[in-house]
């Protein structure tokens, strides 16, 4: 079981930025275990998304490497890594990103869809995910019609629908209030759990991020992890150097 | 369902909040249907207008004309002609004739106009042509034997009666350019007639300009005595009129000409034909303008999806499988437009023929109303061109879309 589902090893991005360029990530490594649960939190710009996107293979790195379940994204050609991203990865993100015109049904059994499953499994799939996640009476909703939480938990089974071995969201919790990020960060860590997934993910929400396995900060481009009670007031003041 | 047509398909036909690009989609459909269905109705006027000319022209005129060697010269046995022109295999009719260029006067315009006067023997002149069917009043066999008036019988096209103000039983005169000598002066040659019949080829020309008499009747008023100025033939199949034609020729000797009759109207023809392929590339042009709409609207469907295509990208699905979903829409546009254009087309095409719409003015046109002909080869023909402009047009938006960077998408507000 303590065989790293993610390691990355000195992954190096940047982006341009008028004639220079503005490093994000300078030499970040992070290895997550099946099964685990990690919070990244940090600074809006340190560059939290920029490295669930190239976790997910959605972008390359400048340098370094990311294994998923042994497998080098940044090799594979377009084809095969899509392929990949759809068995392997689940995204969360921050706004929610379902298809404003299926039904929570539809937008839930794409992923079997695009893996070229028939129409009938994957929606007999999409309605039990759904329904895992207390929402079974929201099947025929479009997501304009329900509400936040709702939302961020159709795009929770949507990401859970393909069995993937990485869950990488993306402050899920971003735009929900108190109550109803308790409810959806109890379900991601249940689900994600049950699965026996690796799981990062992004928060702001200190609660949140402590009932996690692992804290770690992404600041200046690396990760560091906070140990017992540091993190409670450590991540928090940008004073604070690590 | 592949995942490709059931978004594209979703897409097409979802209630969007943006209702200017499904209105746009609306208006590119419409493109389509508007272009296949002129353009099946424009080839289906061509090809009317075509077959109605074709077999006014096949069924007025001989198939082969045979003349003496050089122009003006009379072919001084007939009979010799004709008995040749049988022998050739594929020839089942001939018959002499003589053509005449003359004025025309009546009573009510005695100023007159120019008529061409053919002589005909009427029995074999029926296998010649189809002159005998195409008489709307009177009775063509006057001509052959005298009218209780003792004149000739003289069968008129109507636009000429009409021109002349005449009807059958009036009488007309027919004024040679050949000077007759006279005891006192030289006068034109003239001879009355009484018109006995009307005779509508449907063939404005001809209705126009000509008069049939008896054939002996022409000679004599010509002097040719015996001689006649053309043979005409009939073929018992129109689709070897060049091997049949040369045939005549080979066994007439060079002191005949045969000519045939899509020769002698080769520039008709062709005029023709190139008409119907201006009016195509004409009418195509409308096609060419939907296809352009179809890559405008996948350009903004694919603005519009932006962040659908982030999401779809993070879900696994290769950007080739954006490209399809987008060239998927692009296609359903092209195949759903095509459909009802065709059917739009047809159906248009059916009423106008069927219920003689399109009234044409007779003088200017050589039949009354326009006729449609729906041709297998011409509807197939649209349907193609505009699928693959269709095709076409979804290339350049489904290819952009392919390329999106799927972070920029994802960010993408
Ligand atoms: N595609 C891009 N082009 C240029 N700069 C980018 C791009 N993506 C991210 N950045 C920059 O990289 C930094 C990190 O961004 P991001 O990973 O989104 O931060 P956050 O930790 O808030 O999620 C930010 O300063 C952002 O402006
Ligand atoms: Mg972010």
């Amino acid at each position: 079981m303590n065989e790293p589902i993610i390691r990355t090893q000195q992954l190096f991005k940047s982006f341009p930025s008028g004639d220079r360029r503005l490093q994000v990530l300078r030499g970040l490594s992070l290895e997550v275990e099946r099964g685990e649960m990690v919070a990244v939190v940090g600074e809006s710009g340190a560059g939290k998304s920029t490295l669930l996107h190239l976790l997910g293979g959605l972008d390359r790195p400048d340098s370094g490497t990311i294994l998923l379940s042994g497998r080098e994204m940044g090799t594979l050609p377009p084809e095969e890594r899509a392929r990949f991203r759809n068995r392997e990865v689940g995204y969360v993100f921050q706004f929610h990103h379902l298809l404003p015109e299926f039904t929570a049904e539809e937008n839930v059994a794409l992923p079997c869809l695009i893996r070229r499953e028939p129409m009938e499994p994957a929606r007999r799939k999409a309605r039990q995910l759904l329904e895992e996640l207390g929402l079974g009476d929201r099947l025929l909703h479009r997501p304009p019609e329900l509400s936040g939480g709702e939302q961020q938990r159709v795009a929770l089974a949507r990401s859970l629908a393909g069995d993937p071995s990485v869950l990488l969201a993306d402050e899920p919790t971003g735009n929900l209030d108190l109550h109803t990020s308790e409810l959806v960060f109890t379900l991601i860590r249940k689900s994600a759990c049950r699965r026996g997934a690796a799981t990062v993910l992004v928060t702001h929400n200190e609660r949140l991020a402590s009932r996690c396995d692992r804290v770690c900060v992404l600041e200046e481009g690396v990760l560091c992890t906070l140990s017992g009670s540091r993190y409670k007031f450590g991540w928090e003041s940008p004073a604070v150097k690590l | 369902m592949s995942y490709e047509l059931f978004i594209a398909l979703r897409y097409l036909t979802a209630k969007r909040k943006q209702t200017f690009v499904s209105v746009i989609s609306l208006i590119s459909i419409l493109g389509v249907i508007v272009g296949v269905a002129a353009l099946i109705i424009a080839l289906a006027l061509m090809t009317g207008f075509q077959q109605d000319i074709r077999e006014k022209i096949l069924g007025a005129n001989a198939h082969l004309t045979v003349f003496g060697a050089w122009p003006g010269k009379p072919i001084q046995d007939p009979e010799a002609v004709v008995r040749t022109l049988r022998s050739v295999p594929g020839i089942a009719a001939a018959s002499p004739v003589v053509l005449l260029k003359g004025l025309m006067v009546s009573d009510l315009v005695p100023g007159g106009t120019g008529v061409i006067l053919k002589g005909i023997r009427l029995a074999e002149e029926r296998r010649v042509t189809d002159l005998a069917e195409k008489v709307s009043s009177g009775d063509l066999t006057a001509l052959s034997h005298e009218g209780e008036s003792s004149l000739p019988g003289i069968a008129l096209g109507k636009d000429l009666a009409a021109t002349l103000d005449v009807a059958p039983g009036d009488r007309v005169r027919v004024v040679l350019p050949q000077l007759q000598m006279t005891p006192f002066l030289p006068v034109p040659r003239s001879r009355p007639f009484q018109v006995v019949a009307i005779v509508d080829s449907g063939f404005y020309d001809y209705d126009s300009t000509r008069g049939y008499i008896d054939l002996r009747e022409a000679q004599s008023l010509a002097s040719l005595e015996g001689a006649v100025t053309v043979v005409e033939a009939r073929l018992s199949q129109l689709s070897r009129l060049k091997e049949v034609g040369e045939e005549a020729q080979r066994r007439l000797g060079k002191d005949y000409l045969v000519n045939d009759l899509v020769a002698m109207n080769r520039t008709f023809f062709s005029a023709l034909n190139l008409e119907k392929l201006l009016m195509s590339i004409a009418v195509g042009l409308i096609v060419l303008v939907a296809a352009l709409n179809i890559i405008t609207v996948l350009i903004l469907m694919v603005m519009e999806k932006m962040r659908d295509i982030g999401a779809l990208l993070a879900m696994g699905v290769p950007p080739a499988g954006i490209s399809r979903i987008f060239m998927a829409q692009g296609i359903l546009i092209g195949l759903f437009g095509t459909a009802v254009g065709c059917l739009l087309g047809l159906g248009l095409c059916w009423w106008l023929d069927a219920y003689q719409v399109v009234k044409l003015p007779v003088e200017v046109y050589y039949i009354p109303y326009v006729p449609f002909k729906i041709r297998g080869v011409d509807v197939m023909g649209v349907c193609l061109v505009s699928l693959i402009a269709a095709f076409l047009a979804t290339l350049y938006p489904s290819r952009q879309a392919g390329r999106l960077d799927p972070v920029e998408a994802l960010r993408y507000e």
